[in-house]
């Protein structure tokens, strides 16, 4: 039941959604640049509360939709086990080599949770509002072959797909008397061979089929591409960009100048 | 300037690492404006006949090609896949993994935008082919959201919508519920008429099909009939090169009734029965075709008992509505219903893999709710319709040895090597699960569930994308199992493939709800039920409903029918 939550969680998070957002309105380079923004800014920075405040608007930008807010809180669910796994490791290993105080240990970690998530918000906004079409699109704008991106928007596209296969080979495998949740670590490990074999043979046959209808339909035809419906850079773009950008910008002046003054 | 469509000359095809032919000395050409279907069994090589015609093989596939392929006048073999893009359309067998793109409109584009289509010309021709298929609602849907049916016309969309001259299609018909496979045949009918747009048809159910089509071809490695396809079935009948086509029942019967011309859709042989045998002289004798469906143990407890069983999904969608069910032991059910009526839903439920959101399943008397998979799955094998979601070892026997070990069974080795004797898979014990046949691979995910001895078994689509031979074959090991006591239930939309099986109980299932249950004579004649549920009645039902002999007779295949008629005649 445990693993199947993890799958439909995230599955449900990443996918996008046709429930109309500001967000759908924008250009998708605008959720690019910012996504680019936000990146440099939580690598840039190292003062706490800069980064958390960052994250606080950055939730608030997800609060603007509600289905928004809960698709980033079932990912948070699905992710939950993963990221509690990767902070006690560091914080056992930190304690064990360093030297360093409890309340630094801490306030690290707060950091680094602070950074992932901005990032994971981010993504999250440009995933579930733009369709990979669109992203593909913006790529070419900026004058990057269309061959190079849809790899990977494919594969993106593909993480659902294959969550939702996994999700019935482990019924599947269930069904056969299979149990995932008994037993040591190891023995878990060794029985999720089960679920990985069937997976990857089910991408295969997946990937090769899609290869050849896209080859078929004259992908990689020419170098170049047209777009039935071109992506527009509009007045709301702009002033999504402006408003991210001066709030950003704010709040590092605001917490550099306050933390000069002590 | 080309005159044929497609022209292959003297090919023979070896796949890499192979030595015996996929293809043995083709000699075929199509003209333009055809609509052709070409038949044959699995693994006769219909589908490495499509990949050579698109210039897959041998550009993608390698292997030894001999002979000539041209397509629109193009020599595919020396031009590759781009010679012939753009001229020929295809739509390969799972429709789902052909999608690149998340909305409709986007993916019907794609091809356009490939073939650098401008902006106004590429609107027009989405509108267009939107219309022309009439899915102009599905526009701005995403593609993971759309059922099996819908996804084939959004597949078909984005290939007709750069216009192609020729258009293939692999098994199309072989995932689809029978409403949407009339569906899917008379708007390529109506784009057949319309666009004169040549059509080539790779498929084995031909019931529906052979309406529509000028040609049928059959193909076991070598072109065994060609022609048009009245004469066509009655060579493959009377050679007996029927295997693995499902030719249409109402043929089968007209040819045992010894007609040289075997009528291929119902009005037609409507009127032939009418010409051919006197209404009147149909007495009703209850005996031979009238409910000869024993009761099975009423009197038992019930093996599984479903009480006001609702399901639904996290997003909120009702699954399953209020289902009451009560399988005795022995039974031999069937779950009927379109694709997405609540079928595999309810099959999950049997063994705890899902858990009821009210109501409760018992099963052996023991409430699914507390009970895990694993030990419910000592009482009840489900075998699921995809068989590569459960391999994993890398040798046929492993694979069987492995869920005889995890369910405890002693002797894990012998009773896997009978079960496999039983099951003629013996001889394959030592290949890869991967590398056998279709047909191969369907037995053997039976055999891996039924090593352990489960009292009940239930399969999930099992007859979808095989030929009529491995369901003839698959039918014989489920009537096996019956008769030795075992419950089985087949959840399914092949209605045919019913009319064969000596099915208890017909349990309909629409929109998550049990609309009708009763045995197959009183379900399947039941065309008020069945159009609710969204299925098309069988072919002899039909018949015999239409010469309204229904309230008389009540034959479900062929054989029975003629069995009537022969004893009516002689006495």
């Amino acid at each position: 039941m445990d693993r199947q939550g993890v799958f439909e969680s995230i599955n449900h998070a990443l996918l996008y959604e046709d429930f109309n957002t500001v967000f759908h309105n924008l250009d998708p380079r605008s959720k690019l640049l910012y996504i680019v923004l936000t990146i440099v800014i939580s690598m840039a920075i190292n003062s706490l509360t800069t980064l958390i405040s960052i994250l606080i608007t950055n939730i608030m930008l997800l609060a603007l939709h509600r289905t928004l807010l809960k698709k980033f809180i079932s990912l948070l669910k699905g992710l939950s086990l993963f990221i509690s796994i990767i902070i006690i490791f560091n914080v056992v290993t930190t304690l064990i080599f360093t030297e360093m105080s409890i309340v630094d240990i801490v306030s690290t970690q707060i950091k680094s949770i602070a950074r992932v998530l901005n990032l994971v918000i981010a993504i999250l906004i440009l995933l579930t509002t733009t369709t990979p079409w669109q992203i593909i699109q913006a790529f070419t704008k900026i004058k990057i072959r269309y061959t190079y991106i849809y790899p990977f928007i494919i594969a993106l596209r593909f993480i659902p797909i294959i969550f939702n296969e996994m999700k019935n080979i482990y019924d599947a495998q269930r069904s056969r008397g299979i149990e995932f949740e008994k037993g040591s670590i190891l023995n878990r490990i060794r029985k999720s061979i089960a679920i990985i074999i069937p997976t990857i043979v089910c991408s295969i046959i997946r990937a090769k089929d899609l290869i050849e209808a896209m080859e078929l339909r004259g992908f990689g035809y020419r170098k170049e591409r047209t777009f039935y419906k071109p992506i527009q850079f509009r007045k709301i773009d702009i002033l999504f960009i402006t408003t991210i950008s001066t709030i950003y910008l704010a709040i590092i002046l605001l917490f550099t100048s306050i933390s000069n003054l002590f | 300037m080309a005159n044929k469509a497609i022209e292959l000359k003297n090919i023979t095809y070896f796949y890499p690492n192979t030595s015996a032919p996929a293809l043995e000395n083709i000699n075929l050409s199509i003209d333009y404006g055809e609509f052709i279907a070409i038949a044959g069994p699995s693994g006769g090589g219909k589908s490495t006949l499509c990949r050579i015609i698109v210039g897959l093989i041998p550009h993608v596939y390698g292997g030894s090609l001999a002979g000539e392929v041209y397509v629109d006048g193009v020599n595919v073999v020396d031009k590759g896949i781009k010679g012939v893009a753009g001229k020929v359309g295809i739509v390969l067998q799972i429709p789902e993994n052909q999608i690149v793109n998340l909305i409709v409109e986007e993916e019907i584009a794609f091809p356009l935008e490939n073939f650098l289509f401008d902006i106004d010309t590429a609107s027009k021709r989405l509108e267009d082919v939107l219309k022309d298929l009439e899915i102009s609602y599905l526009r701005y849907r995403t593609t993971n959201t759309l059922s099996g049916g819908e996804i084939q016309k959004v597949v078909l969309a984005s290939v007709l919508a750069y216009k192609p001259k020729i258009l293939i299609l692999d098994e199309p018909l072989a995932h689809l519920d029978p409403y949407s496979v009339r569906d899917l045949l008379t708007l390529l009918y109506k784009i057949h008429e319309t666009e004169n747009l040549t059509i080539v048809v790779i498929e084995h159910r031909l019931t529906e099909l052979i309406k529509y089509i000028s040609r049928l071809i059959v193909l076991d490695r070598h072109v065994i009939v060609d022609d048009e396809p009245r004469k066509a079935l009655l060579k493959i009948i009377n050679s007996g090169f029927s295997r693995g086509i499902e030719i249409p029942p109402i043929s089968k019967l007209f040819s045992m009734i010894k007609t040289d011309f075997p009528p291929i859709n119902i009005d037609e042989s409507i009127e032939y029965f009418t010409e051919l045998l006197n209404k009147d002289s149909i007495r009703c004798k209850d005996s031979a075709i009238h409910g000869e469906n024993k009761d099975v143990g009423n009197s038992e407890e019930p093996v599984i008992t479903v009480e006001n069983l609702w399901y639904v999904y996290p997003n909120g969608v009702a699954a399953l509505r209020n289902v009451n069910i009560d399988i005795y032991k022995g039974e031999f059910i069937a779950l009927v219903g379109a694709n997405g009526s609540g079928k595999t839903t309810l099959i999950k439920h049997l063994n705890g893999i899902l858990k009821p959101s009210r109501g409760r399943v018992l099963v052996f008397g023991k409430d699914t709710s507390r009970c895990s998979v694993a030990e419910l799955a000592r009482y009840i094998g489900i075998v699921f319709q995809n068989p590569l979601h459960q391999f994993f070892k890398e040798t046929v026997l492993e694979e069987v040895i492995f869920t005889a070990k995890s369910m405890g069974v002693r002797n894990a080795d012998e009773r896997a090597t009978s079960i496999l004797k039983a099951f003629n898979l013996h001889h394959l014990g030592d290949r890869s699960p991967y590398e056998i046949s279709v047909g191969e691979q369907r037995r053997l995910a039976i055999a891996s569930i039924l090593v352990y001895d489960p009292h009940i078994i239930a399969l999930d689509e099992a007859t979808a994308g095989i030929d009529f031979s491995l369901k003839m074959e698959l039918l014989k090991i489920l009537i096996d199992l019956v008769r030795k006591g075992k419950t089985v239930i087949l959840a399914t939309h092949d209605i045919e493939f019913l009319t064969y099986a000596p099915i208890n109980r017909v349990i309909v299932l629409n929109n998550g709800e049990v609309i009708a249950q009763g045995p197959s004579r009183e379900i399947l004649y039941n065309d008020a039920v069945l159009a609710k549920a969204r299925i098309a009645p069988p072919q002899i039902p039909t018949l015999i409903n239409g010469i309204g002999i229904g309230g008389c007779i009540k034959p479900l295949n062929e054989k029975e029918l003629y069995l009537y008629i022969k004893s009516g005649i002689d006495g």
